[in-house]
């Protein structure tokens, strides 16, 4: 540990000599020092706003959660606010109910987040294979989800699950078989199904963005070598784009275990199954806006960052040694 | 120390807004403009558009009191930005359409005692509306009024039957054996609405919350409530419901209208809706009372007023609550809020008597009986109208506890009565963790 | 049929061109310049069998996704009386036309002053947030300075904090700075795009080569007029993408205008259409077909932005290929 410190605090020293020399020195090497400084000024309107508006609201609700709210007797005399460093930590690190929630949405993950990338990096490589102007109406279409706002597609997709006035409800029966879309059974395909046909036309989207940096001149050379389309498609195109197919599966994992809207969706129709506390950030709503306990609800969406945050990391860690 | 100066405050205010009252009720018409003192403005939230046009008929009508109306985008928006603006301490709005129940706003710290307001003008609202908008024996909340609860049976499936529409919910088991063999459900128990089970509660006179001096009594397994968790069992245990959920429309009101069902516990404002999506059943259903628990007379229509409150930080709640006078008892008011897309006026809930309101809100195809039937029907409902039932300083937490164990319970997974003991289990463990004093009635 | 014939004919013709191009380097400069003109046929178009399997794929997919947007289509098209009673993906009587007019009188015409607003609010975000993430992608990626690594691991850290977290602290700061209840709450923050930073950084890393910039420096241009005259010509696609998926972000949210905005002439579509949807379960009049009209017509301005982005992905693609 230390001796690694010793190497940093050697470098950083052998860093500011260099620097000190770029200043005093030549007017070749301050010449590059300006420049550094103006590469970085790119980056400076953004991370105003971005300190302003994102690090400032997160500090904010760091110190609520640091805090507090008691009421006493009656409720009615108004509430005290204490100090009460990191109880809600405390609390919220033993707290049953949190962390089976956040298991289910772990599972449901571990299946969602796989087969959302499968198929968007199918459907990336099928629009890749064709000819651009094909590609750019099969795009388009593919993209529709994504455009419809969400509160419609809720409406859409309720009907289509409906086991009274559905359409796939005939079919099944002509089947001879039992499926009820919003039976307790059932709900994990259900909101996996919706939620796959919400993503995969943005993730479809980045990375065939991604695909078309592949420089055409590779694939000609392996077709020239008798390479199938197939055995283009998986060892030039998706090595590729393995950088990309990191970050959308880092999203997925993002987005699947902050999970909300469409769980709360069906907790209408079966909420026998799914209860007030059925993911992590349903949990955090309730505590936020039901029980009215910002303090904790704000412990409790940190303590979901940092998971989300590690799980991120492992899985980063973990794909990174997989494509090497 | 801080209450104690909003009280006093409050009393200041009330006082002058009292001298300001009697002032106007004299001479409104004829006072110019140049009185000492600009017209006062004040903020109203809500999310009902059709507030806006009684907002400008207010304004209209007199110039003490400008009222800008601020619309909000529904219930759940209102919320959000309620507690916000609460928060922020900034823009405080003098009068909010009700969310809460009354004890809830009050633990927030929302609600204002407006008792000096509207005690002097107690008589012109119904003892329903009276009782909702009160917490012991102060004002908390304006008499908002609560839509009371009657009920629709399609006298088709009824007379197939051979069998009466149900005055008592035993009667209404029985009628739901003789239904079944023909597969025929007698009421639809959505899973994700318990509100039924608080209607039964509150019609066998059940308390779940009471004070008791300087601590909360929370009861959710007094005999009453048993009583109505067990016409609940009974239903669910022999199948006599069915299960349609309401954010399946399509299939809820085909379902409705299919015929399979017997008897709906409804509203006033629900009417229009089943008229515009039922086909077939039009013009079989017949509006009675909402049956009653066997023996026990006059338990009246149930129904819950959520109270309009005046929040704190509103330094002229007597502006407020001339407002809200002129909007829900007025006739000019009531008037203006008739609605441009179906030409009625929305019964005034406040009132002691509606019978004036009722007609013109029937639907005329849906019913088997005249639109004056239906008409009497609702407004005996709504001089009947129960009002109060008092849900705790934490209705906004337990309430999804509720839903959950409602829904579990509907699904058989566990007896109505173990959803209540789980319940109140629940609230125990809130109000601890709030450190609001409680005990559990024995 | 015979434009799939003819895309097959170009390919067979590129694919002769191509083999030629090993030999011949101007022919290369010169399919290029051909596919930059835009008459091009994607040197990865696959062929014979596989590419019927490939558009078969493309056909199922394409009916998953767009097959429930026709419930959308239809439902547009009924009436009040008919959107439930009737076969949801079937026409009923064709009402389409009243449905449009009785969308844009509701309310004295609200709808139309939200549609305006959303045009407003989408598009002026988008563009700030353009520009911005892609001057700070350009600097994360092509520049080495102290403390990169450091704003660049905040910029990841910041897409693990749940939207649950921000809502009241964001408010309450909104409030402070006088943005609350502006359309400036709706613009100045979008501005500022965490994720779209970081796609700006990667499309850089690969769009813009740095020995252009080299080339550029030694030729005496400012690292700002290389930034406008360079950087920002590679980095088109990039910069339409993030246009397109902000875009398309802030057509589609009420949750942040729900909270920032409290005048009802301010709100952009969507929270109009949220409000008149939640109507339907505690009045009178049921507008889910009103809701439905609209939520379609909303939707052509973000079909019609995507249809003219398709440009500037063509274009992107040969700027791609160029290093």
């Amino acid at each position: 540990m230390s001796s690694v410190t010793d190497v940093r605090e050697h470098e950083l020293d052998l860093a500011s000599k260099r620097v000190r020399r770029e200043r005093s020195g030549s007017p070749r090497l301050s010449w590059r020092t300006v420049q550094r400084l103006k590469g970085a000024s790119f980056t400076w309107p953004f991370f105003a706003g971005f300190a302003l508006f994102t690090l400032v609201p997160v500090v904010m609700a760091l110190g609520q959660s640091l805090f507090t709210t008691k009421s006493s007797g009656l409720g009615f005399g108004g509430a005290q606010v204490t100090f009460s460093g990191f109880d809600n930590f405390a609390r919220g690190l033993a707290d049953g109910v949190f962390w089976e929630s956040m298991l289910r949405a772990g599972s449901y993950a571990v299946v969602v987040v796989p087969l959302t990338q499968i198929v968007s990096l199918m459907l990336a490589l099928l629009v890749d294979a064709v000819t651009r102007r094909v590609a750019g109406r099969f795009r388009l279409s593919l993209l529709v989800p994504y455009m419809i706002p969400g509160i419609v597609a809720t409406m859409i997709w309720i009907y289509l699950y409906s086991p009274t006035v559905g359409p796939f409800q005939s079919l099944f029966e002509l089947l001879h078989l039992d499926i009820n879309f919003f039976a307790g059974s059932m709900i994990w395909v259900s909101i996996g199904n919706l939620h796959i046909w919400g993503t995969i036309g943005f993730n479809m989207l980045i990375l065939n963005g991604a695909l078309q940096s592949v420089p055409r001149e590779l694939f000609d050379a392996a077709r020239v070598d008798g390479a199938s389309e197939l055995r283009i498609a998986l060892s030039i195109k998706v090595p590729f784009v393995r950088t990309s197919l990191v970050l959308t599966g880092l999203l997925a994992i993002i987005g699947t275990l902050q999970i909300f809207a469409e769980p709360v969706l069906f907790r209408s129709v079966s909420p026998e199954t799914i209860t007030k506390d059925f993911t992590p950030a349903m949990v955090i709503y309730n505590q936020a806006f039901q029980v009215g306990n910002l303090n904790y609800a704000a412990a409790l969406s940190i303590i979901l960052a940092g998971v989300v945050g590690i799980a991120s990391a492992v899985i980063y860690r973990f794909t990174n040694k997989v494509g090497s | 120390m801080r209450s104690g100066n909003r009280r006093a405050l409050a009393l200041t205010a009330g006082l002058t807004a009292a001298a300001l009252l009697s002032g106007c009720s004299t001479g409104t018409a004829t006072e110019p403009q140049g009185k000492p003192g600009e017209p006062v403005t004040i903020d109203v939230w809500g999310w009902d558009p059709v507030q806006k046009q009684v907002v400008d008929a207010f304004n209209m009508s007199q110039d003490q009191v400008k009222v800008k109306y601020v619309q909000q985008a529904d219930n759940v928006a209102m919320q959000t930005n309620f507690r916000n603006v609460m928060e922020s301490k900034k823009d405080v709005p003098c009068l909010a359409q009700g969310f809460a129940p009354l004890a809830t706003s009050l633990v927030n710290g929302w609600a204002q005692d407006i008792t000096a307001y509207v005690k002097p003008i107690e008589d012109k609202f119904g003892a329903g509306a009276l009782s909702a908008a009160k917490l012991g024996d102060k004002y908390y909340g304006i008499p908002t009024g609560a839509s009371a609860k009657f009920m629709v049976v399609n006298s088709k499936t009824l007379k197939a039957a051979g069998v009466e529409a149900p005055k008592t919910w035993e009667e209404l088991i029985k009628t739901g054996k003789a239904l079944a063999p023909s597969g025929t459900k007698v009421i639809n128990l959505a899973g994700e609405d318990p509100s039924v089970l608080l209607d039964l509660a509150q019609q066998a006179k059940a308390e779940w919350f009471k004070i008791d001096g300087d601590k909360w009594v929370v009861n959710l397994h007094s005999p009453e409530t048993l009583k109505a968790a067990d016409v609940f069992q009974q239903i669910v245990d022999n199948g006599l419901n069915s299960t349609q959920t309401y954010k399946d429309r399509p299939a809820l009101y085909s379902y409705f209208d299919s015929g399979k069902l017997a008897t709906l516990p409804t509203q006033w404002w629900s009417l229009p809706g089943l008229q515009t999506n039922f086909k077939t059943s039009l013009g079989d259903w017949q509006a009675v009372p909402i049956p009653q628990f066997e023996g026990g007379a006059g338990q009246g229509a149930p129904g819950r007023a959520t109270a309009s409150i005046v929040p704190v930080g509103c330094k002229t709640p007597d502006a407020a609550v001339k407002f809200v006078t002129f909007a829900l008892t007025d006739p000019k008011g009531i008037e203006a809020s008739r609605t441009k897309d179906t030409g009625t006026v929305a019964v005034p809930a406040a009132l002691k008597d509606v019978s004036q309101y009722t007609e013109a809100v029937v639907p005329t195809k849906l019913f088997a009986q005249s639109p004056k039937e239906v008409g009497k029907v609702i407004a005996d409902a709504q001089a009947n109208v129960i009002g109060g039932f008092e849900q705790g300083p934490d209705y906004d937490s337990w309430f999804p506890q509720l839903q959950d164990q409602w829904g579990k319970a509907v699904a058989k997974q566990i007896t109505f009565k173990q959803a209540l003991v789980n319940v109140e289990a629940y609230i125990a463990d809130d109000l601890k963790s709030k450190g609001i004093a409680y005990t559990i009635a024995k | 049929m015979s434009l799939t014939r003819m895309d097959n004919e170009t390919a067979d013709t590129t694919r002769a061109v191509m083999s030629a191009e090993r030999k011949d380097p101007r022919a290369v400069r010169r399919r290029r310049r051909g596919a930059a003109m835009g008459d091009d046929s994607g040197g990865a178009a696959v062929r014979g069998a596989s590419k019927w399997f490939v558009l078969a794929g493309l056909i199922l997919f394409t009916i998953y996704s767009v097959g429930p947007a026709w419930w959308l289509i239809v439902s547009a098209t009924k009436s009040r009386e008919q959107l439930y009673t009737t076969n949801g993906l079937w026409f009923a009587d064709f009402r389409l036309i009243d449905n449009i007019v009785e969308l844009f009188k509701y309310e004295n015409g609200s709808f139309g002053l939200w549609l305006w607003n959303s045009v407003l609010y989408a598009t002026a975000g988008s563009i700030g947030q353009t520009i911005i993430a892609l001057a700070a992608g350009y600097g994360l990626a092509m520049y080495q300075y102290r403390g990169k690594g450091t704003s660049m691991a905040f910029v990841i850290g910041s897409f693990l904090i749940p939207g649950a977290l921000l809502t009241v602290p964001s408010y309450l700061l909104f409030v402070q700075l006088g943005l609350f209840d502006t359309i400036w709450s709706m613009i100045i923050p979008a501005f500022f795009g965490p994720f779209s930073v970081y796609l700006a950084k990667v499309y850089a890393e690969g769009a813009v080569p740095q020995e252009l910039l080299e080339a550029a420096r030694i030729d005496g241009a400012g690292e700002y007029r290389t930034f406008f005259s360079i950087g920002l010509r590679l980095l088109t696609t990039a910069g339409a993408t993030i246009f397109l998926l902000h875009f398309v972000a802030a057509w589609n949210s009420f949750y942040g205008p729900l909270i920032m905005l409290r005048d009802r002439n301010l709100w952009p579509v969507m929270l109009g259409l949220y409000s008149w949807m939640g109507r339907g379960a505690d009045s009178q009049v049921d507008v889910t077909t009103l809701v439905i009209t609209g939520s379609l017509v909303a939707t052509i301005p973000m079909v019609l932005l995507l249809v003219a982005m398709q440009r500037y992905w063509r274009a992107g693609v040969t700027m791609g290929s160029l290093k």
